[in-house]
């Protein structure tokens, strides 16, 4: 299995309206609501909202990780959502964020797939994988950029 | 120089994995040896053998929560840091252990 493998176009949007955090992460939890991949609204949404107070998952430059593991998630997978307008995250390097990749766990040891959630956040740690992310005007390049990303 | 670390976070999907990447990369950057065991929820990988600790000069640990056997570590000088510090900047993280060190 590879990433691109789990990009999920229900999960894409390349221009998310939202005034703040607290909305970015309501729609985002219904967008995987809405494509299947968590049973229970709320309590995936108290769950990643949970983490989120652990602490923020901004990791910079511009990014967030939301996430959480949950018996209510009924297949892993992950959101990439640019936003139209950047909005204030708390994240480490004090940068608003402007895009969100929302990771879900379903609880169970289910390892490949948690392998490649695990792969996608190390794959955006990397400035040239993030960075075109980021740019890409569609979903076929995105898919484009996961496929050529080599694994490390 | 040759460094352990070990990472680890609340859920193990995410963190736990990129602040080990970040560890990696900075190390190599400097030309410093380092084995980065991951605690997750994928369970450990890379785990640091005996030979390992044999070998070491010294131990990272990065992490929010108790990691599963730390008392490995007890003989081997260790820092410990938040997991979200390497994340952030792996470089000062390693510059500080290595300065440390004298």
């Amino acid at each position: 299995m590879e990433m691109a493998d789990m990009i999920d176009r229900r999960l894409v949007s390349l221009s998310l309206d939202a005034k703040d955090k607290e909305e970015a992460i309501q729609k985002i939890c219904r967008m995987m609501y809405d494509a299947g991949k968590v049973t229970d609204y709320n309590e995936y949404l108290a769950g990643v909202k949970a983490r989120e107070l652990e602490f923020a998952t901004g990791m910079g430059n511009g990014i967030a990780i939301p996430h959480c593991k949950n018996s209510c998630v009924k297949d892993a997978a992950f959101t990439l959502v640019k936003l139209k307008n950047p909005i204030e995250w708390g994240a480490l390097d004090n940068e608003p964020v402007d895009y969100v990749i929302m990771l879900a766990a379903p609880d169970s040891s289910d390892n490949v797939h948690l392998k490649m959630l695990s792969q996608l956040a190390v794959s955006l740690m990397d400035d040239d994988f993030r960075e075109s992310l980021k740019d890409a005007a569609d979903v076929d390049q995105i898919i484009n950029i996961f496929q050529s990303r080599k694994e490390q | 120089m040759y460094l352990v670390a070990v990472c680890s976070c609340p859920v193990g999907i995410a963190h736990t994995y990129m602040a080990a990447a970040n560890l990696k990369k900075a190390a190599q950057k400097k030309g410093i040896e380092i084995k980065v065991e991951t605690q997750g929820a994928q369970g450990v990988e890379d785990e640091i053998t005996e030979e390992d600790l044999k070998r070491c000069d010294a131990c990272i640990i990065a992490s929010d929560v108790k990691i599963k056997n730390s008392s490995r570590f007890k003989d081997i000088p260790t820092m410990s840091f938040k997991v979200n510090e390497p994340i952030k900047d792996a470089d000062a993280v390693i510059d500080e252990l290595v300065e440390a060190l004298g």
